[in-house]
């Protein structure tokens, strides 16, 4: 086999074949997959399901705490599991560019692989193509993943007086990747938080199946969760600014770059909403797992206009609004 | 305008003109050309790269000072 | 940091002490875009009375660049050979349909630094590549530049340049608010007194009559200077006084200003919003031509498309407080937070920018 991917790799003879059988079914070994079939054939149980889809591409594609791949496993799973469904299968479409070093793509799928066991879940099909050089970043990703329901659905709709809990430190993962893309010299490294959250939710769904909503506070972060829930329930949703868990070193990141960590992205945070007599449940619950050991109560619902306001450090009120566009570091 | 923000100086390479600028626990180098006399040890401001003053030490007497001081407009 | 500056005990007292001395309605204006982000982020102003109006002068420097200097910016961007660099915060400012972003999505080699220095870095790894650095900032961040000139010129680094669009900022003062802006004090930028010494905004008092307080950054020293502007206004006098004492020191930075005076000579400079205003820019001086990418790249600048800001922009009365941003013609329908106009509309938390997203009051 060559040590990088060539358009060959994607024209179905035996290179991809090779690249199948030495990169691909090592990685992802599991019955439904080895079949090779045109569909992965999968028990199930129950009647409903949960069904998503996300694409991957981010530069660098390794960083500290995490890599596409990592992503391409957690993102997919977490949608899954805040819609109150357990996951179970994934499919894993790549777009791979000429030139990639196969040693790369086999440490992204072993990444894909652990995340993937880390999860409970299993790749059981996938595609794969290759564009000349140029016509892509060097890998993207898509992953597709099916869950079960095992209870009801949440309703996803969060009223007055409920509160708000988020599972632990915000804005690892943005300015992780923000540091490794622009190679800062941070030290120590800022490491993201990319990671499965399926046991933790489960954890909280089980303690405390009241549970009106969960979010993923991935990109748009803290702010973007607050202002959706917003929206789609009608309430103001405040959040209390010191109550918001931030690791100092990000925290110094993010005032060195002018950054809000409220508004970068996480890869491994929920954000939960539970009636005001279960939040100490639900805090319990979420702490007692490895994954939300930082978690905190971080605000509530109010009635009012549906907008999302800030609580600040020095006890003022404000709108949190979506900052424009991507945010970039500035220096006024 | 101008974010400058306070750290405090860890290391200093006097030849290579920078330091390595402690902030609460997060490090990254700055030049010192700007403030060639900067000691180890000192409270500096940073903007965009470059110490650009010596941060008075302060345990907030100094600013209860002022808030007093303000006072004499009254 | 001590949690003092930002201690709600304080705050209490000094929000107190505010009202109370408050004799009729003020207006302070700030100039410095950290001085504006942190009033927004902190949400002050709620915790003032509605009379005292905190309103942000053009303070930010990547908004005050005017639409030519960055048709200079594109068209340098533009050239295959060039590596454009800039700060963030300057990558969406907008020349006509343009701006520096809008080329790095296309595909045009734009890249943002934290410093100059790491332009001067990337020149030195990329020797292939001309580096330019489109360099922007007051008086706290020109001997920055300044300094990496001459270690460029040390070195004799063939491809790297600087695009100046330095300026200070007595001369856009002077103009702004001499001759009946109904502005009341003006908080001084503290990190650009910093550099200049305190003194360098004396005349904000003596010539313009203002009650003027330099100020830090974080909300227990923004009221402090708030405090004594009002205190100041109420008893009718009108001084500078030093409110961020721990940063600024009577002399400054000598240093930085003696490298900003070697390497830079007063220009006049045109400014978004303000237009022409004599000696408020920053010109690289003769010595260092080796390094003006205005020199430098002079054809290739000379034969691009020029922008201009649009004659109808209204900002220079916004600011003044002349009129409110409703009232500008261009507001809310040719200017927009996506397509903004003048510097009121470019930075986020500009005075039109502000009303557009929050209406005119905030909560």
């Amino acid at each position: 086999m060559n040590d990088c991917i060539t358009l060959a790799h994607g024209e179905g003879g035996r290179l991809y074949r090779e690249l199948v059988e030495q990169v691909f079914l090592p990685a992802f070994d599991n019955v439904a997959l080895n079949e090779l079939g045109d569909s992965a054939v999968c028990p199930a149980f129950g009647d409903r399901l949960a069904l998503t889809t996300d694409s991957f591409v981010v530069r660098p594609r390794f960083f500290p705490g995490g890599d596409i791949g990592r992503l391409a496993v957690s993102g997919t799973v977490n949608d899954l599991a805040v819609s109150g469904a357990q996951p179970l299968y994934l499919t894993c479409a790549m777009i791979l560019e000429a030139g990639l070093p196969i040693d790369e793509l086999r440490r992204i799928c072993d990444s894909m692989a652990a995340s993937a066991r880390d999860a409970g879940v299993a790749v059981v099909t996938g595609d794969t193509k290759v564009v000349e050089k140029g016509a892509c970043d060097g890998i993207f990703i898509n992953t597709a993943g099916v869950g079960l329901f095992r209870r009801e659905p949440l309703p996803q709709k969060i009223r007055p007086g409920d509160v708000i809990l988020v599972s632990g430190s915000v804005g690892d993962h943005g300015l992780a990747v923000l540091a490794a893309r622009e190679k800062l010299d941070f030290r120590p490294q800022l490491e993201s938080d990319a990671a499965p959250l399926n046991g933790l939710i489960d954890a909280l769904l089980q303690a405390v199946p009241e549970t009106r909503a969960l979010r993923d506070a991935t990109r748009g972060g803290l702010t973007a969760v607050a202002n959706e829930w917003a929206e789609t329930s009608g309430v103001t949703v405040a959040i209390e600014e010191t109550a918001v868990p931030v690791r100092p070193q990000v925290r110094s990141a993010c005032q060195l770059l002018g950054l809000d960590p409220l508004h970068a992205a996480n890869e491994g945070k929920v954000v939960a909403a539970v009636p005001e007599r279960f939040a100490d449940a639900a805090l319990a619950a979420l702490r007692k797992h490895p994954l939300g050991k930082d978690a905190a109560i971080i605000g509530r619902a109010e009635s009012g206009p549906p907008r999302a306001v800030l609580i600040t450090s020095i006890g003022a009120r404000r709108i949190l609004a979506l900052p424009e566009g991507e945010q970039l570091p500035r220096i006024c | 305008m101008c974010l400058a923000i306070p750290g405090r100086v860890a290391e200093i390479d006097r030849e290579q003109q920078k330091a390595v600028i402690d902030y609460d626990g997060l490090t990254k180098s700055a030049s010192i050309r700007l403030l060639p006399q900067v000691e180890l040890g000192q409270l500096v401001l940073v903007h965009a790269g470059f110490i650009i003053q010596i941060l008075a030490e302060e345990d907030g007497e100094e600013l209860l000072q002022l808030v007093r001081e303000a006072g004499l407009y009254g | 940091m001590a949690d003092i500056y930002e201690d709600k005990k304080l705050i209490g007292k000094l929000t107190a002490r505010i009202a109370s001395a408050l004799r009729h309605p003020l207006t302070i204006m700030e100039v410095c875009g950290t001085h504006t982000m942190s009033i927004a982020a902190s949400g002050l102003r709620s915790l003032l009375p509605p009379e005292l109006r905190l309103i942000s002068g053009p303070g930010c420097p990547v908004c005050v660049t005017d639409s030519s200097l960055i048709s200079a910016a594109l068209a340098l961007a533009r050239l295959p050979r060039v590596t454009l660099t800039t700060f963030g915060d300057m990558l969406r400012v907008p020349a006509g349909e343009q701006s520096l972003q809008y080329l790095r999505e296309q595909g045009a080699d734009v890249r943002l630094v934290l410093s100059p220095l790491d332009a001067l870095e990337l020149a030195q790894q990329e020797q292939e590549r001309q580096v330019v650095f489109f360099a922007v900032g007051f008086e706290t961040t020109a001997p920055l530049t300044a300094s990496t000139l001459e270690l460029a010129r040390e070195l004799d680094l063939p491809n790297f340049s600087v695009l100046s669009a330095h300026k200070t900022m007595p001369a856009a003062l002077r103009s702004l608010l001499g001759g009946g802006a109904r502005v009341d004090g003006l908080l001084c930028p503290g990190h650009v007194a910093a550099v200049t010494g305190a003194d360098n905004f004396d005349f904000v008092s003596r010539e313009l009559g203002l009650p003027a307080a330099v100020a830090g950054f974080t909300p227990v020293e923004i009221l402090l200077a708030v405090a004594a502007i009002v205190e100041m206004s109420a008893a009718g006098e009108a001084k500078l006084v030093n409110c961020y004492k721990r940063a600024v020191k009577p002399e400054g930075n000598p240093a930085a200003r003696e490298i900003m005076e070697r390497v830079f000579l007063p220009c006049d400079a045109r400014w978004r919003g303000l237009g022409d205003l004599p000696g408020s820019g920053l010109a690289i001086r003769p010595e260092f031509a080796a390094f003006d990418a205005g020199k430098r790249f002079a054809a290739e600048i000379a034969a691009a498309p020029v922008y201009r800001d649009d004659p109808d922009c209204r900002c220079g009365q916004v600011l003044r407080g002349d009129i409110s941003p409703r009232q500008c013609p261009l507001f809310g329908a040719a200017c927009t937070p996506q397509h903004p106009c003048g510097a009121c509309m470019v930075s986020s938390e500009g005075s039109c920018a502000a009303a557009y997203r929050y209406g005119e009051g905030s909560l």
